[in-house]
């Protein structure tokens, strides 16, 4: 071997590494071994692999042999043993403290989970689907800022592209749909989906029954849940299903397969698949026509290779040219292939299910953390307090031979109890909490329906990971007793050290935020509730008949039931049902929607009249002489005077008879801009819609009623809706939702903070025993003595009130805003009250807590002195 | 026979140690074991079965005289001890009386 060369050495940091880990009596060989080695490599390879060589012989060194302290434990099974019987015994010596933290950290860890769920659903969205090259198709229109994106596909577009270009292997169109399936006298409101044949060859569907070579007209597939639905335990392949759709029958059809288990995270959510060439064929449309029908039609391709999108996407612009000119309303600027696993954010894009939306993860998740810090610092400080009581306990063992690495071992293996029992509590609470934040969006995803291993190995890895944080605070505490200062009652008390006044200002003042957003959000579903949209939503039951004929049948039935308060009918319905009509004023021509309506139906829909009056029963010079504008529209045409004046109506002259006041079309998403309608009347055989106005009976109640009087009447199912629901009450639940997890966090984080200033007083408390005896006895009264115990809860709890005050504005706030256009204004008034009400709970809780020992005779806190 | 337990790796390590008597370190050692055995094992593995041998009494060790070689850190030189000789020769001969008892008709196998 050559002397050393000087020029070469190994990293220095490695090499200190090794001397601070390394024995004395073993550096020197060791070391020389490493250098010597390292010499080699560089004369073998490149320095860099030398270094790299050198770094990762240095980590692999530090073992028993070569370490300064040998870490090696006993592990026996006797001690474990132990540990777990000390563990046992202190839960069971303070039930109260460890259940309440158990039942604070189950919530706090089963949010977490819940949003490692929301993660999983994202991460594994539509992972069912394995096939390569997958895209979907979107159609660019020009919308307010640039271009909208729009899942609105010519039904011609699929054939002329699988013709036209050989890249295209496979392209297929989807359309999901509310269909009826009879079933004996009864009718099952289903998801049956319409599919091209070959969708079943792109989305690579796995089938537990059937095959899925002959996809026909008549043949539907049904998934195993809705199988086991109809048919129980019985292979339905061969079946024959009667299927209603708007209301009409179409041909039966024959069960062809069964799928197995699909999961709910993906972009199509259906109970069956039918061939979309009964849509075609039972509605009359051609696949060759360009114009847009009344359905939305999906539409994805499998290109051959993934390099070919962008010229496929190039090619299909030439489709732009006859689409246009078949619908010169609903212009495309330009069609885009988007990657079946990319990511969808734009609003204007609604398939069945969609993977949730970024923000509503990070307010989930921030919140989920928040909870969880209060959780973990609670069970921490309640700990150190327990611990404050055990002190001769370790000092005693410590006498007799622990180590102080005993002791911090059993101090986690504590926490770590602690925290398998909040776990398993979490884990119960998982899916509850789940259900109640997807209800949200109308899904259902459960823990079970992700891939087990992450979630085992995430559940375990995150409890050690929460058990060594919050274990640590505790065992570091008690570990580094010493007997001697122990047993001799010298032990010095200190007082708070800034972590724990941190800590708690953190943990209150969220506490009050909380209480305040759970507050300001139930409220705001009340403020919405009280919104006036210009009509009268309430309690209105939407029924869909064929024609007058079937409206005078249902209405003899139901005018004298009960519930019924009052029933009448119309071709439209106010607020998602009308037809664009061209009109002409003084040569002045448009397109505005126009809503056909019977009789005096604005009335009672509790719409106001600005001036002139409304339709009348019956009245056959209405019908083809009359209209109704809204005000907004005789503001625009005629400057507000729009009584009597004439117009013309898709080619008919009309006068106007009544103006009615502004109502609301939209939902409160968006500031609230009045648009053009107007109103014609039609005949009472027209009527398609009746209308059931209750006395505001529950609504399953009425529409079970209701159902039984259809059935008796008609053989088909019954097509109905609230029009309640319609207009906004998904953004009252939502904001019920809300209200209610917002109240659920409140609570558990106010018990949490409860506890946790009881363990901080009575840690306080203990630690100050001898000077509050001294000061006892050298003469202060017991109002002296409060006020200096109180002292630092009085700054804790102040501090915690302004800062809480003002999360528990500017939170709720933002969240309401990025939500909402209109939502309650947040009180000060009301938040200086809450807040002051948990403060003044939690100064009440520190009295009760240090009155006993502010109480107790000076010399028995002095004896062992 | 039970008191002189060795792992296959371990029964390598105090061949080698013995074969390159006085000249027996670590590295020395890591190298003859790549060379003989065409695999390569990582120094920290050699370390650790080194002092186990001797905490079990197999190998006993030394430093060297320091030299310019490695900077002037001395080597641990490693030899073979009378426990670790009884224990490589009884490896030795229960293999061999295993050998012997294996029947020639084991080893024909077109018959």
């Amino acid at each position: 071997m050559e002397q050393l060369n000087p020029n070469l050495q190994p990293p220095k940091w490695a090499q200190r590494l090794l001397k601070w880990y390394c024995r004395e009596d073993r550096f020197e060989e060791l070391s020389g071994d490493l250098e010597e080695l390292y010499q080699i490599r560089c004369e073998q390879g490149s320095r860099l692999k030398a270094n790299f060589s050198y770094c990762w012989n240095v980590l692999r060194c530090c073992k028993s042999y070569a370490r300064k302290t040998d870490y090696k434990m006993d592990t026996s099974g006797a001690l474990i043993k132990s540990f777990f019987k000390l563990s046992l015994r202190h839960i069971a010596k303070n039930k109260g403290y460890i259940g309440l933290n158990v039942f604070g950290l189950g919530f706090a860890l089963a949010f977490c989970i819940v949003t490692y769920m929301i993660y999983g659903y994202n991460r594994e969205f539509d992972s069912v689907f394995t096939n390569d090259n997958i895209y979907r198709v979107h159609a660019m229109r020009p919308g307010v800022e640039g271009l909208d994106r729009w899942e609105l596909s010519p039904l011609a577009l699929e054939r002329e592209m699988v013709n036209d270009h050989s890249g295209v292997k496979h392209a297929v169109s989807y359309l999901a749909a509310n269909i009826s399936i009879g079933k004996g006298k009864y009718f099952i409101p289903s998801a049956l989906s319409f599919a091209s044949p070959d969708f079943l060859k792109v989305f690579d569907l796995p089938l537990k029954y059937g095959s899925k070579e002959n996809f026909n007209q008549h043949g539907i597939y049904l998934t195993e849940a809705y199988a086991t639905k109809l048919f129980g335990d019985d292979i339905p392949i061969g079946k024959r299903l009667s299927v209603y759709y708007y209301g009409r029958k179409f041909p039966d059809v024959e069960v062809l397969g069964v799928f197995e288990r699909i999961p709910n995270n993906s972009s199509f959510a259906f109970e069956g698949l039918l061939n979309i060439e009964s849509l075609l064929t039972y509605f009359d449309l051609d696949r060759s026509d360009w114009e847009s029908v009344d359905f939305q039609f999906g539409q994805y391709v499998q290109l051959n290779s993934a390099t070919q999108k962008e010229e496929v996407e190039t090619f299909m612009q030439q489709y732009l040219e006859p689409y246009n000119a078949a619908n010169p309303n609903k212009r495309i600027e330009k069609f885009e292939l988007t990657a079946l696993h990319d990511l969808i954010t734009e609003t204007t894009i609604s398939y069945t299910n969609m993977p949730v939306e970024e923000n509503e993860f990070l307010i989930f998740a921030v919140m989920a953390i928040l909870i969880l810090i209060v959780a973990s610092f609670n069970l921490a400080n309640t700990n150190v307090a327990l611990i404050s009581s055990r002190v001769k306990e370790i000092g005693v063992r410590k006498t007799i031979g622990s180590s102080s690495r005993m002791i911090f071992v059993q101090f986690i293996f504590e926490t770590l109890m602690v925290m398998i029992l909040a776990f398993a509590f979490s884990l119960s609470l998982t899916n509850i909490i789940s259900e109640e934040i997807l209800s949200m969006r109308n899904q259902k995803f459960l823990l079970t329906d992700l891939d087990m291993t992450g979630v085992l190995s995430f559940v375990v890895l995150f409890m050690l990971f929460i058990t060594m944080i919050t274990g640590l605070i505790p065992a570091l505490y008690a570990h580094k007793f010493k007997p001697v200062t122990i047993l001799n009652h010298r032990l010095t008390a200190k007082g708070f050290g800034l972590t724990h006044y941190v800590m708690a200002i953190f943990q209150y003042s969220l506490s009050i935020a909380i209480l305040l957003s759970g507050l300001i959000f139930m409220q705001n579903a009340d403020f919405l509730k009280a919104q006036d949209y210009g009509y009268d939503t309430e309690n209105l039951m939407i029924i869909r008949v064929k024609d007058g004929n079937e409206y005078a049948q249902l209405k003899t039935a139901l005018d004298d039931k009960v519930y019924a308060k009052e029933t009448f009918g119309s071709y439209h319905y106010l607020v998602g049902y009308s037809h664009d009509a061209q009109i002409k004023v003084d040569e002045l021509a448009t397109e505005v929607s126009n809503y056909k309506v019977a009789g005096p139906f604005l009335d009672k829909m509790g719409v106001t009249f600005a001036e002139g009056r409304d339709f009348r029963d019956g009245s056959a010079k209405d019908i083809t002489d009359h209209l109704i504008v809204n005000q907004y529209f005789a503001d625009q045409y005629f400057q507000g005077d729009a009584l009597n004046k004439k117009m013309s109506v898709d080619g008919e002259d009309k006068t106007i008879i009544g103006v009615i006041n502004n109502f609301r079309d939209d939902e409160l998403y968006s500031d609230y801009v009045p648009t053009l309608l107007i109103f014609t009347a039609v005949s009472d055989l027209d009527r398609d819609h009746f209308f059931l106005r209750t006395n505001g009976e529950p609504h399953q109640e009425v529409y079970a009623a209701v159902e039984e009087v259809w059935a008796e009447l008609f053989e088909r199912p019954m097509v109905y809706h609230w029009q309640h629901d319609y207009a906004y009450s998904s953004m009252i639940e939502s904001s019920e939702q809300m209200g209610k997890i917002f109240m659920w966090l409140s609570i558990i984080a106010f018990v949490l903070s409860i506890v946790s200033i009881m363990a901080m007083a009575a840690l306080h408390v203990n630690r100050k025993t001898k000077e509050i005896c001294i000061r006892k006895v050298l003469g202060a009264n017991t109002s002296q003595i409060l006020s200096f115990v109180n002292r630092p809860f009085m700054k804790i709890l102040s501090a915690s009130f302004v800062l809480g005050i003002l999360m528990g504005y500017f939170l709720p706030d933002a969240i309401l805003s990025t939500i909402y256009y209109q939502y309650i204004e947040v009180s000060w008034l009301q938040s200086t009250w809450i807040g002051l009400g948990v403060v003044s709970f939690a100064l009440f809780v520190v009295y009760i807590t240090v009155m006993r020992p502010v109480r107790a005779n000076p010399s028995d806190g002095l004896r062992t002195e | 026979m039970g008191n002189y337990k060795l792992g296959s790796l371990e029964e390598l390590v105090v061949l080698i140690v013995a074969m390159r008597y006085d000249s027996a370190y670590s590295v020395g050692i890591a190298e003859e074991y790549e060379k003989q055995t065409g695999k390569s094992i990582n120094i920290s593995a050699i370390h650790t079965v080194l002092y186990r041998l001797e905490e079990k009494g197999f190998l006993e060790s030394k430093l060297g005289e320091a030299s310019g070689q490695r900077g002037g850190k001395r080597k641990r030189l490693f030899y073979i001890t009378p426990v670790g000789k009884k224990a490589i020769d009884e490896q030795q001969t229960l293999r061999e009386q295993l050998r012997k008892q294996i029947p020639e008709i084991a080893f024909q196998w077109n018959s």
